[in-house]
């Protein structure tokens, strides 16, 4: 048993030492873009750092950052978990935000009761989204990755309309809503500072998520599905109710994060781009975190820090904030690249050669594509 | 005794001398394990050459190295007495070196020529079928191999898809073929055309090696037979001066009892009825009219070529697939509307097929895989949460009980050797004390010791008092646990048989369809 | 910009039938790509990104080059870049292709975003050069839709001839044989002496460079100009028109029709103060059209979904309710028809057999 600890022990650092690894290529390749405009990456690296963490404000805007990026990878993990891969989270999100916006500008209530019920809206909404897309994959065979990319298009169209037509502030040439009631909102955590109360949701989504899938029958199914549809069948589990399930959580985490950006953003009032790049960059948070929930917080500390020290490298030196897009895109690529080696590596070392011939092991087929089980 | 004949050219057909292809200290190691350890073999033009060995003995490995699929970590191989390197397929097929595979390498979506046209060229030019189907036509009258240029190859039966692989090679120009496991999926009559047809082309001078583990397809086809055993050559025989005993020897390294004794007890009520079951799927009639009862304490045998309906006739039986019409009761109960889950409550296991595919979750831990049927009882869950203690003094129990060889139940099911992954699946399905043990190719890839324990398990299971149904391809393993069995062709049982009259002559001829012989 | 006349009923009319064509263009030249890559077992998620990289690089490079053709070339190259990068992680790693094809589009909003606002950030709005138009001689000269069908920039026409090029490759020619060959069984290929590395590698390539192409369509042949994010979903409309088009080059010929058309028409009716009657008669037909086309295949439960979007459309004709829907909605509106495309239309079973399954040869 002590070798066995041992050997998972070993496995965890050299994971860890991986992604490190992964992250230092990744810097190093955005500090030959800076070099190349001839910033010295000196201090643009000093910017960056003093935008990403120096001072309250600053520290407040990371924390305030890491929250949806957090909840979004959770449920990048749930569905993944159930073998669902849905990158729908920009849509889901926005539904999020819509629900909420809803039920914080037509109702009022008093603060403990408003607050809640706003929340709640943005995770249905949220899980609402997710399951048009859990129930055409489920009943018409449709492949989740391409309905989900389209739901994210249309959903970016209804925001469009939702804050220009029904719910526009008339005071206002911007696209935006009218300012959402203070009982609607998450209260300021840190004054003079983007951070607010939401942040809670920081550890207990990740507790929750992580005792869900480790502890329970439901997310031991999951796991089930998502390790082999077929065998879940011949256990009486059905792949196909349970990944609907998962997609909805999946959505519903999303809604969560988008509920949190409205409710807790910088004006107490839902743009046009509130969504911001979150839904895809919580996805990279989760490939950083190698989709295990504890991963998930550092992964989403680095990214949200990405996000607002670029902001403010743009502001001091000059080099655009785009910049952090390159940095998401390149550690996927590279997390990809690293986990697949390592993978190979170690089915090598462990079990020489495979029993049957030509067939890759599963985990890293794509999802089936359009089959309903 | 056997008589060793290392390297021996007695009985080259042609004594020319020069063996076709030579291999001369072949090793390969992988992490942990010496696939091939210095291995030297040669066969001779005209020759057909037997590699006899357990699954795992290296057999695949070295011929992978011949075919250019894997390299070699050292050794040497010669064509006509020239030394190569192969290092890629293409090189191989350059070398004259043809490769039957395991699996059907033909892309079922295509027709017969576009299979066989596709070849590497230095040309991207155009694919000129009807020159491929003119020369194919031309191969088949030669060979005497049917083949239908135009037709599409997932339409094929398994025999003919067969006979296209080996087209295939001649229309490349093979000198040297290799078969691996050729017969898996032929009838017995298909397997008589075979071997006269790679007799005809050994005469032809061309070179065969025949790969398989399967003693009885040596004798009468093969002129010598290599034995491999752990990697190792352990010798090379001429097949007229050697016995079944002899090579099963060679091959395991002791003495094997080639039949399990079938213990004899008074089959009891009824445990599974089925009457008039039929399937049909996209217009096919895939199961028909299929009737038969297997009652407690008796193992019922389906004999027959793989591709018959088993799989279908099996997904019915647990439950994954719907009734066409027909009906089931498992003990005693109308069970038509199955599904899994009452499968599996009403006391029914099932061994699948593919242990990998259906059987476990590979990375799944063992102690999950072991209570994947039970997770909603009491014992392993209570208000939606798992009861991990609980489930891991059973799993423990289990690894002990069953002898699985592993570091314990939190490993991945993936890092456990072919036959322990099986034994965690008969754990999981027989430790739950079954009315109806449903075993499908229990014994699949599996070495003889796996095998000899998992018909020790089946036979505990009757024994037991369960009902057994057994699902197989191979004809040796029906008779030598079956009390009863059935042979099933085109989606039919074509008879129901008692194992003290079965007559494998007659048993062949059934399973390829023969209704009355 | 375009200067013949129209003829038609309210909304349809010829300027609709030209504009259709102009906006399937890069959906089908990004689908024909596709089409091969998919064919040969990979899936380009990062379509969208190779899209938006070819509209920047032609859009850089014309603007350098003073020539759209050269930019052309640069469209090109902007999809390749990606392209290869998909290559190394999709063949060479073997990693999960869709993951890939996400960061892949994602380093692509980036880096075009990056380097737009690096280097045009203190320039006006640049107009580059654009691509001129051709017409076709003789058939320019035929009455009414003439001028709408033949009067087009050369990208336009290379599209449309790019259907039965790509069906020749495919289905007639060795190279053919191999892309479909790996994409259903890619040990069959291996088994036959040719790689199967270099068989994708050549269909991702194809995918990655018409993807650049189809990019440069939309900066610098129809409008001259860069601007973030400006593929705006066609990457993904593209991936549908494969799957829509059942991996068959005609097929990817009309679903890119399909798309295209609904895209001219949300244009044209978002301008109209309300909806029109001629718009839910077109709505009918078409879905009378589909009705047809699902009776065919026997699709019993999309047929009833079908026959109600076929009453639907009747019942409006005849009402002719005074809606209006605002700009952004009817920029939904093709996305919105994609899904239901997807969903009306049972295409799984001819999906490559190996389609996004890396390849790794055995060890046995």
């Amino acid at each position: 048993m002590s070798d066995l600890t041992k050997s998972k022990i070993r496995q965890g650092v050299l994971d860890v030492a991986l992604m490190l690894l992964v992250v230092v290529i990744a810097l190093a390749i955005a500090l030959v873009f800076i070099a190349i405009y001839g910033v010295s990456p000196g201090r643009a690296i000093s910017a960056f750092l003093q935008g990403a963490f120096s001072g309250n404000f600053n520290l407040g805007s990371t924390l305030s950052k890491m929250v949806p990026l957090t909840l979004v990878a959770l449920g990048w993990i749930v569905a993944f978990r159930g073998g669902r891969i849905q990158v729908g989270f920009p849509g889901q999100i926005i539904t999020g935000g819509i629900f909420s916006s809803i039920v914080a500008l037509k109702i009022s209530l008093p603060i403990w009761l408003h607050l809640p019920l706003a929340v709640l809206a943005g995770m249905l909404g949220g899980g609402l989204c997710a399951w048009v897309a859990a129930w055409l994959w489920a009943k018409r065979g449709v492949n989740e990755i391409l309905s989900t990319l389209l739901i994210n298009l249309v959903m970016a169209q209804i925001l469009d309309w939702w804050v220009q037509s029904p719910f526009h502030d008339p005071s206002t040439p911007l696209p935006q809503t009218r300012a959402l009631p203070t009982s609607s909102l998450y209260p300021v955590l840190l004054t003079n500072t983007d951070l607010h109360w939401d942040i809670i949701l920081l550890p207990v989504a990740v507790i929750v998520i992580a005792f869900v899938l480790a502890r329970t029958v439901w997310g031991f199914k999951v796991r089930v599905c998502g390790a082999n549809a077929l065998v879940a069948r011949h256990s009486g589990i059905s792949p196909t109710r349970i990944g609907t399930q998962a997609m909805f959580w999946s959505g519903a985490l999303a809604g969560l994060a988008g509920a949190s950006l409205v409710l807790a953003g910088t004006t107490p009032a839902m743009g046009e781009v509130f969504e911001g790049g979150v839904g895809f960059n919580g996805i990279a948070v989760a490939l950083l975190a190698r989709n295990s929930p504890w991963g998930v917080i550092p992964a989403a500390l680095l990214f949200a820090a990405l996000a607002q020290g670029g902001q403010v490298m743009q502001a001091t030196v000059n080099i655009s904030s785009e910049l952090v897009g390159i940095i998401q895109g390149l550690m996927i690529m590279l997390v990809l690249a690293a986990t697949t080696m390592l993978y190979l590596t170690q089915r090598r070392r462990r079990k020489g050669p495979g029993e049957r011939e030509l067939v890759p092991p599963p985990e890293l087929r794509g999802a089936e594509l359009g089959a309903t089980p | 005794m056997v008589t060793e004949i290392r390297g021996g050219s007695e009985s080259h057909n042609e004594a020319s001398g020069v063996p076709a292809l030579r291999l001369e200290d072949i090793t390969k190691a992988f992490p942990g394990v010496r696939a091939n350890d210095h291995i030297t073999l040669e066969v001779g033009a005209g020759e057909i050459l037997g590699l006899l060995g357990e699954n795992g003995a290296g057999k695949s490995t070295l011929m992978n190295i011949v075919y250019g699929l894997q390299e070699p970590d050292s050794g040497s191989i010669f064509v006509r007495g020239e030394e190569v390197s192969i290092k890629t397929p293409h090189q191989a097929v350059a070398h004259g070196i043809g490769m039957v595979h395991q699996h059907f390498m033909l892309v079922p979506d295509m027709t017969v020529a576009e299979n066989v046209a596709l070849a590497p060229s230095l040309t991207p030019g155009l694919s000129r079928l009807s020159e491929v189907e003119r020369e194919l036509r031309e191969l088949s009258k030669r060979f005497g191999l049917q083949v239908d240029p135009h037709a599409t190859v997932g339409e094929l039966p398994l025999g003919a898809r067969q006979r296209v692989e080996i087209i295939k090679l001649l229309y490349r120009g093979a000198e040297i073929l290799i078969l691996d496991e050729p017969t898996a999926a032929l009838t017995p009559e298909e397997w008589r055309e075979l071997s006269l047809f790679l007799r005809s082309m050994a005469d032809e001078g061309r070179s065969i090696i025949f790969i398989t583990h399967k003693l009885d397809e040596l004798f009468g086809l093969v002129d010598r037979c290599t034995v491999l055993r752990d990697g190792a050559v352990v010798g090379t025989v001429d097949i007229e001066n050697t016995s079944k005993a002899a090579l099963a020897k060679m091959m395991v390294g002791r003495e094997v009892a080639l039949r399990t004794e079938r213990p004899i007890v008074e089959p009891g009520a009824p445990m599974l009825e089925v009457r008039d079951l039929t399937i049909e799927d996209g217009g096919r009639t895939l199961v028909s009219n299929v009737s038969f009862t297997v009652r407690a304490g008796e193992i019922f045998g389906v004999a027959g070529v793989g591709g018959n309906g088993q799989n279908e006739l099996v997904d019915a039986l647990v439950g994954l697939r719907p009734l066409t019409s027909g009906s089931l009761r498992i003990g005693g109960q109308d069970r038509s509307d199955l599904d899994p889950k009452k499968f599996t409550q009403a006391g029914g296991a099932v061994i699948p097929e593919d242990r990998h595919d259906e059987g476990l979750a590979l990375d799944l831990t063992l102690l999950e895989n072991l209570i994947l049927k039970e997770v909603d009882s009491p014992a392993y869950s209570r208000r939606g949460l798992l009861n991990l203690r609980g489930a891991g003094d059973h799993a423990k129990t289990l690894l002990r009980e069953y002898d699985i060889r592993a570091p314990g139940p939190s490993v991945a099911a993936r890092t456990l050797s072919g036959g322990n992954q099986q034994k965690v699946i008969l754990a999981r399905e027989l430790s739950r004390n079954p009315k109806l043990v449903i075993a499908f190719q229990p014994t699949r890839g599996l070495d003889i010791g796996a095998m000899e324990f998992v018909y020790r398990k089946l036979n505990e299971a009757k024994l037991a008092g369960a009902a057994v149904l057994l699902i197989s391809f191979e004809l040796d393993e029906i008779l030598s646990l079956s009390d009863r069995f059935a042979v099933m062709a085109g989606g039919r049982f074509l008879a129901t048989l008692s194992a003290e009259e079965a007559d494998p002559e007659r048993v062949g001829l059934l399973m390829g369809g023969e209704e009355q012989p | 910009m375009i200067s013949f006349a129209a003829i038609g009923v309210g909304p349809f009319d010829t300027n609709l039938l030209s504009q259709a064509l102009i906006l399937a263009t890069p959906i089908l030249l990004a689908g024909i790509g596709e089409l091969i890559s998919e064919r040969a077992g990979v899936i380009n998620v990062g379509l969208e990104g190779m899209m938006l990289s070819g509209a920047f690089f032609a859009y850089l490079v014309d603007w350098k080059a003073h020539s759209a053709a050269i930019g052309l070339l640069g469209g090109i190259g902007g999809g390749l870049i990606f392209a290869v990068i998909m290559g190394l992680l999709a063949i060479e790693a073997g990693a999960d292709q869709i993951v890939a094809g996400v960061a892949i589009t994602l380093a692509a909003i980036g880096l075009t975003g990056f380097l737009f606002e690096q280097i045009f950030q203190n320039l006006q709005q640049i107009t580059v050069h654009t691509v001129h138009s051709w017409s076709i001689p003789v058939l320019t000269k035929i009455p009414s839709f003439g001028p709408a069908l033949f009067n087009h920039d050369p990208l336009v026409f290379l599209a449309f001839i790019l259907v039965p090029i790509a069906w020749f490759l495919l289905f007639k020619t060795r190279w053919g044989l191999a892309i479909r060959a790996a994409g259903e069984l890619p040990s069959a290929v291996d088994s036959a002496g040719i790689s199967v590395r270099r068989v994708r590698w050549m269909g991702v390539l194809c995918a990655g460079g018409l993807a650049g192409l189809a990019g440069a369509d939309l900066s610098i042949v129809q409008v001259g100009i860069f601007h973030e994010g400006m593929s705006a979903g066609l990457g993904y409309l593209a991936l549908v028109a494969v799957i829509f088009g059942r991996w068959k080059p005609v097929g990817v010929l009309a679903a890119a029709l399909v798309l295209g058309g609904t895209n001219a028409l949300q244009l044209r009716v978002g301008e109209q103060p309300y909806i029109q009657s001629a718009f839910w008669g077109a709505i009918a037909l078409i879905a009378l059209i589909w009705l047809g086309f699902q009776a065919r295949h026997r699709n019993a439960p999309s047929m009833t979904l079908t026959a109600l979007l076929v009453v639907a459309g009747v019942v409006l004709l005849i009402v002719q309710p005074h809606i209006s829907l605002t700009q952004p909605l009817w920029v939904g509106f093709p996305y919105a028809v994609a899904l239901l495309v997807l969903a009306g239309s049972r295409t799984a079973a001819r999906m490559p057999s190996a389609l996004s399954v890396p390849y790794r040869r055995g060890q046995s």
